[in-house]
């Protein structure tokens, strides 16, 4: 019959599809999801199991006695996620790809991931094939350990590819912005420099108005101005823990003690 | 810290008082935990996912943490960056201011 091996053909075709659904994902954004939801699990899985052991009744004796070492061993018997087995995969994972793909797993290296060696060789790919990426305005809001990470040259040298190449004016803004911190944190900068770091950020501000970088560019000219003992405290709106909208507003008539903090 | 904010929160309950939190985790299942095991009780803006970076933090321009403001009841900062004995004095001289003017 001469429909056999069609029939036979789709047979296999469909078995290989359903055993592709059960394998490990090839499409790059399927593969960086995946990557992206185990790392996030690994952590989550971390914080579970210290979080266990401190609260356990061994650790807790062992505090309770002072006994450093022990409470050493017990918090060193929770496993870290494997930074750099996650860092070569992503890295991998990148250099299988290209364009926009490529780019989400560099920036999620360099963001998430800020294992040092690979960190170099995703900032390098970065370098070569992504300046004018849209995706460069999150790699930079993140640019504050990127100096670290790469060296102080390598930065420099993105983030002055980033202002005279990229056609997204946001991403602009970020990489003038940490210019302008980088000359202020230099000792040895001289007034020509100061002058300079001062038009960058007034430049970035514009670039980036209406967004948290303007706000935080703003921030010192906003606390001289509004945030002085005496003043009357601009409103905040947002949203509590629990994601239910409130104002500081909504709290006239008592005494508040507003209170910037965090667990970490 | 978060012991002493507790007891001042317990001390002032049936007063006019109110202690606000910006709450800085980039990750809210975290800040849930954390808040369950250490005993926070007080309500906090969330300031997003961006954690320290995020947009009330950047527009009040808070580069420590933490940072206290403390406001009196018509909503004027009164002090900056009281901690400890020195928090609960400050609230203690607005609650007495308010109840002067009260009278």
């Amino acid at each position: 019959m001469r429909t056999t091996p069609i029939l036979l053909a789709s047979l296999l075709l469909s078995a290989a599809l359903s055993a592709q659904a059960d394998a490990a994902p090839t499409e790059p954004r399927a593969v960086f999801d995946r990557l992206a939801t185990e790392w996030q699990a690994a952590q989550t899985a971390y914080r579970t199991a210290m979080t266990a052991v401190t609260e356990s009744a061994d650790y807790k004796a062992a505090q309770a006695a002072k006994d450093a070492a022990k409470t050493r061993d017990l918090l060193a018997s929770v496993r870290k996620p494997d930074l750099v087995a996650y860092a070569t995969r992503g890295l991998e994972a990148a250099r299988a790809c290209s364009g926009e793909d490529q780019m989400r797993f560099l920036v999620w290296l360099a963001v998430e991931n800020g294992h040092g060696d690979s960190i170099k060789q995703a900032i390098e790919l970065v370098r070569e094939h992504h300046v004018q990426s849209p995706q460069m305005e999150q790699l930079l809001e993140n640019g504050g350990t990127l100096s670290r990470a790469v060296g102080a040259d390598v930065a420099a040298a993105l983030l002055e590819r980033v202002v005279a190449d990229s056609p997204h004016p946001r991403a602009r803004a970020w990489a003038m912005y940490w210019q302008a911190l980088s000359i202020r944190r230099d000792r040895n900068a001289d007034a020509a420099a100061k002058e300079r770091a001062g038009k960058l950020l007034a430049e970035a501000e514009q670039l980036a108005e209406g967004t948290l970088l303007a706000d935080r560019i703003a921030g010192p000219r906003f606390e001289k101005e509004r945030l002085q003992i005496g003043m009357a405290a601009p409103d905040i709106a947002g949203e509590d823990v629990d994601g239910v909208p409130f104002q500081l507003s909504d709290y006239h008539g008592k005494v508040v003690v507003l209170d910037f903090w965090g667990f970490w | 810290m978060i012991p002493h904010e507790r007891s001042l929160v317990e001390r002032l309950q049936n007063r006019p008082f109110a202690l606000l939190g910006v709450n800085s985790d980039k990750d809210k299942s975290y800040y849930q935990q954390q808040a369950k095991e250490l005993g926070v009780t007080w309500r906090s803006f969330w300031n997003g996912p961006k954690g320290t970076g995020g947009p009330i933090s950047s527009r009040w321009n808070v580069n420590s943490w933490p940072t206290i403001y403390v406001l009196d009841h018509k909503g004027v900062i009164r002090f900056k960056n009281v901690r400890g004995e020195a928090m609960d004095q400050a609230v203690d001289q607005l609650l007495a201011e308010m109840d002067a003017e009260a009278k």
